[in-house]
């Protein structure tokens, strides 16, 4: 395009050329596109952006590389044409995704793209053409009637003999085993992989590189060999600030012992953990994620290593009951540690508690499967910055262990004792009305809670069909003209509109929330902790009711209508979802008016069901209920369009995702 | 540093603006400056901004002006513009472009995104005949020109998103 004339329009002000690569960011690839086909002069202007961030899946390219060895596709010219876009464009690409192998000979070939700052390799080891895919399924014998062809898959086939496109990559992959790939998947692999670690090697300003564990399957690595290969690539990359490497191939005490890692390198992400006490080489090191599971001493020395470590995140933690308080290794104090996140705990309540939280004091947010009391009691004492805790398990939190109800309630402790908390995520606590009353809450920005509070002695079915006999004239405290049984039912539906009004005032104080569910719906849930939902502290005799166990509304939750208290959260300015899934509540047309007037951020109701106390509905019919549901649905939408109801555990964290 | 300190601003024809420290601090150039030398008492010159873009950027510093995520306001591509910035970014495409001008001269990087974003939302899900009839350009490519660019860059491009 050179050699086209550009003009400057005299009609539009200008910029400097290298600011139209910052609007560029803000505009997708589509729409580059469009705009280099504006005018000459902002072809020029644009060209850098379009091709400044490549996905190799944002074209049709893939398209075309899957058909290129049929016969309707123009074949090797395609081939040639995308490498004519590379060779014209490549010296423009900072940041490039790869999905399909091709695309690291195209780059490799191009004399300029020399220029990445990163490089994503994803999956890119079954990049198979449609040709070969059918050719596959006939082996495999797929189609109806047809006999299993099995030539490709015999294991006497001769293996590709592959060369090498330079003499460094001599003797360092071997071909992948013919067994299971075709002598041409075979070659294509083979080069494939040679492009990928020449174009890794002439790209030496690369500061982020991910190599998906396709990337090492392409061709065999050979033992030993490939490893020199693989740390002599690494050590050349002295801008290298991010390396996710999924391969069992890279021996990390290699990598850590030969001095190759490169010092500005902040965040790793390894399938292996090594020898902890080589760990010392990543002294800069802010984020590490090692997918295996690791062992307390490890632990302890990877926290001692790494002084500047942020983020940590295992996919399991091994710890050792009897073995020493540390290893014997001191890490107290150490630690800046702001963020943990363990997949899966393997380890009894006690022992994380005990060994590792204490060794974190300037922890703000903790990812763990399943919140255990004692966890909880440990991050109140040590902890004293925490701001989030997310749980990935979708168990009950309480959950207690061998049926003994847990000494305590992970998330009142939390409540209670964290100055600094903001949000619980997917954490399912449930809370008793006293321990809402008794205690403070510790901190006023609390922005995400998630708690079902119970134990309001709300009437049972039977007792409001007597309450809703009684005339009003008779509804007053002392009317003797009450029968006994009258008169109970009044008391007690007196007592248990009290406490909720007390309960919905403590609330009201949380004026930062920004999502409060007050019941959520539990699935594949267990017999032992259906008892205890709905019915936490409750002793045996009186665990009654409608609960999570017959997949009915949780009894004796908060009614949450206008005349039980609702008002009192008028407060909660900032609220975006409210959810009262699975919970007995008694919400009708007024209260949602209330609700999208009260609250105007509102945009999320969760577990809207028009439920027994629906005045327009059968209780018995499921057809009425739902219909019931859909015309409070109908009704919200009219007074706020867009409204969204969802009935799964749906949070602001899964929505829009907000960090800590 | 006083909490309530003033600075005098010079726009480029000489009209002198005071302003708030903290406002200023908005702005990264005049942070470092003003960290580095000190408040010298005598106005800071800024040859490259007119009054009337100085008035807008200051309007929006002021408005944005205990906003905790200042600086992390526009960071996510893909979010929507509040309604405030919206308005604020109503002006002709003159006033659009000096005001990116603005933002990068004076180092303020939320202005930037935004109105950076405001161009980028001009263009956004347009074939080339509605940007140009947006930003009234004339098409200067032949129609070979037209098919050689297309050919060159791929041909067609999908959202990534």
């Amino acid at each position: 395009m050179t050699e086209m004339q550009t003009y400057l329009p005299t009609n539009t002000p200008t910029l400097p050329p290298e600011l139209f690569l910052r609007i560029g960011c803000h505009i997708l690839s589509s729409d580059l596109f469009s705009c280099i086909q504006v005018c000459h002069h902002w072809y020029d202007l644009f060209l850098p952006a379009l091709w400044h961030t490549l996905d190799s899946n944002s074209t049709n390219w893939r398209k075309i590389l899957q058909e290129y060895d049929s016969d309707l596709s123009a074949g090797k010219h395609d081939e040639q044409w995308l490498q004519d876009i590379f060779n014209k464009h490549g010296h423009h690409i900072r940041h490039l995704r790869v999905h399909h192998q091709e695309f690291f000979r195209f780059a490799n070939l191009s004399q300029g793209c020399t220029q990445l700052l990163s490089l994503r390799v994803l999956d890119v080891e079954r990049n198979l053409t449609r040709k070969e895919i059918e050719e596959e399924l006939l082996n495999m014998g797929a189609y109806d009637g047809a006999e299993p062809r099995r030539s490709v898959w015999d294991s006497e086939q001769p293996g590709f003999k592959g060369s090498c496109l330079s003499q460094e990559l001599e003797g360092m992959f071997e071909p992948m085993f013919a067994r299971f790939r075709s002598l041409n998947q075979q070659e294509r692999n083979w080069y494939a992989a040679q492009h990928l670690w020449l174009l890794i090697a002439k790209n030496p300003g690369l500061m982020v590189l991910h190599l998906h564990g396709t990337a090492f399957s392409l061709a065999l690595p050979v033992p030993r060999a490939s490893e020199e290969l693989f740390y002599n690539t690494f050590a050349g990359l002295c801008h290298l600030v991010d390396l996710k490497c999924y391969s069992f191939h890279i021996n990390v005490n290699g990598l850590l012992g030969k001095d190759c890692a490169p010092p500005s390198l902040r965040r790793l992400e390894l399938e292996a953990v090594g020898d902890p006490e080589l760990w010392t080489t990543f002294l800069g090191l802010e984020h590490l994620t090692l997918l295996v599971g690791v062992g307390d001493l490890e632990l302890f020395l990877l926290l001692k290593h790494l002084p500047s470590l942020d983020t940590l995140a295992l996919s399991l933690v091994k710890i050792h009951e009897g073995s020493e308080q540390d290893g014997g290794v001191t890490v107290r104090g150490q630690s800046r540690l702001r963020r943990l996140e363990i997949r899966r705990t393997g380890v009894e309540d006690s022992l994380l508690a005990q060994r590792v939280i204490p060794l974190l004091p300037h922890l703000t947010s903790i990812m763990i499967d399943h919140l255990y009391p004692l966890t909880a009691l440990a991050l109140s004492a040590h902890c004293p910055n925490l701001e989030r805790i997310e749980q990935g398990h979708e168990a009950y939190t309480v959950l207690p262990q061998r049926g003994i109800r847990p000494a305590v309630n992970s998330l009142n402790v939390l409540l209670q004792t964290s100055t600094k908390f903001k949000a619980f995520i997917d954490v399912k606590v449930q809370i008793e009305v006293e321990d809402v009353l008794q205690q403070r809450w510790a901190s006023r920005d609390l922005e995400i809670l998630p708690c079902q509070i119970s134990g309001f002695g709300r009437l049972t079915i039977e007792e409001s069909a007597i309450f809703d006999t009684i005339p009003e004239s008779k509804l007053r405290p002392g009317c003797l003209l009450l029968t006994e049984e009258e008169h109970r039912v009044m008391e007690k539906q007196r007592h248990s509109r009290e406490l909720q009004e007390q309960v919905c005032n403590r609330l009201g104080e949380l004026t930062q929330l920004k999502e409060l569910d007050l019941g959520y719906r539990f699935e594949n849930i267990d017999f032992q902790a259906a008892q205890y939902i709905g019915n936490y502290g409750q002793p045996i005799h009186r665990r009654e009711g409608l609960n999570a166990r017959y997949s009915g509304p949780i009894h004796d939750t908060l009614e949450l209508t206008l005349d039980s208290g609702l008002r009192l959260l008028a407060g909660l300015k900032s609220l975006e979802i409210i959810g009262f899934e699975g919970m007995d509540h008694r919400i009708g047309k007024e209260e949602l008016k209330w609700m999208v007037e009260t609250w105007p951020k509102l945009r999320m109701i969760r577990g809207l069901d028009a439920g027994r106390w629906s005045p327009e509905i059968d209780i018995e019919g499921r057809k009425g209920r739902r219909s019931g549901t859909a015309e409070l649905k109908e009704y919200v939408r009219e007074l706020k369009p867009g409204m969204l109801f969802a009935v799964r555990p749906y949070t602001l964290h899964h929505f829009r995702g907000i960090n800590a | 540093m006083s909490a309530h300190s003033q600075i005098l601003l010079t726009s480029s024809e000489g009209t002198e603006f005071l302003i708030d420290r903290d406002i200023a601090d908005k702005s990264m150039l005049l942070k470092c400056m003003l960290e580095d030398i000190g408040e010298i008492g005598q106005a800071v010159p800024l040859p490259n901004v007119s009054g009337p873009i100085l008035t807008k950027v200051i309007e929006y510093c002021t408005h944005h002006r205990d906003d905790p995520n200042f600086l992390s306001a526009n960071d996510d591509v893909t979010a929507d513009i509040d309604e405030w910035d919206l308005e604020y970014c109503k002006v002709d495409q003159g006033t659009l472009y000096e005001l990116i001008l603005a933002a990068n001269y004076l180092d303020i990087k939320p202005l930037m995104d935004l109105t950076c974003k405001t161009v980028a939302n001009m263009i956004k899900a347009k074939s080339p005949e509605e940007i140009r009839k947006t930003f009234n350009i004339t098409n200067d490519f032949t129609p070979e020109e037209e098919d050689q660019v297309r050919r060159e860059n791929g041909k067609d491009w999908v959202d990534e998103h």
